[in-house]
């Protein structure tokens, strides 16, 4: 099961294109105690979606694990665990439009969220602006 | 619980990731006893 933290859309302004874009998502898992520890791999695989939905490249998968021998040592058998995963993705957008930032895990308690950033070469009329850096897009 | 950090570098197509490790654990309480102040440290691994 899992909860993206502060998920929403957010949009960069780019002078020009194509430029790198940076964004961060951090996701929290809960798992059981039997899928923690040093000696339990799981894996999640971030795939960028560029403005024709096509994956950008193969994707890259990473290979962590949750928990110290301790912490699963002490982590209770009749709960779930919460473990923040926080994750950064880098790419460049070549044209303007909407990419979708998605995360595939592999363990059974892992999560398949998405989120969504643009990049824009020119800024819509005021009337059809964000509020703030990051917010809810009023339209398109 | 340990937060794991991973970097997705789609640009570069490298992925890191960096996480706290027993051994690095064992250090921080180490030092925690002996600073008496909190000490945070980290192991990371990258691949490809």
């Amino acid at each position: 099961m899992a909860t993206i933290v502060g998920a929403g859309i957010d949009t960069f302004w780019m002078a020009e294109l194509p430029a790198p874009v940076q964004v961060g998502v951090v996701v929290r898992l809960l798992a059981t105690a039997d899928e923690l520890g040093p000696d339990h791999d799981h894996t999640m695989r971030n795939v960028i979606r560029g403005t024709d939905g096509e994956p950008l490249g193969d994707g890259e998968e990473a290979t962590f694990q949750m928990g110290t021998v301790e912490e699963v040592g002490a982590a209770r058998k009749d709960w779930l665990n919460g473990i923040a995963v926080i994750t950064m993705a880098a790419f460049e957008a070549t044209e303007a439009g909407t990419y979708t930032f998605e995360l595939v895990g592999t363990a059974r308690a892992s999560p398949r969220p998405c989120m969504w950033c643009v990049a824009s070469r020119e800024r819509p009329p005021r009337s059809r602006r964000v509020s703030g850096d990051t917010g809810r897009c009023a339209s398109r | 619980m340990q937060s794991p950090i991973i970097v997705f570098d789609h640009i570069n197509g490298k992925v890191f990731v960096a996480q706290t490790d027993a051994a690095s654990d064992k250090r921080v309480q180490e030092a925690r006893a002996a600073q008496g102040k909190q000490v945070t440290t980290s192991s990371g691994s990258s691949a490809r």
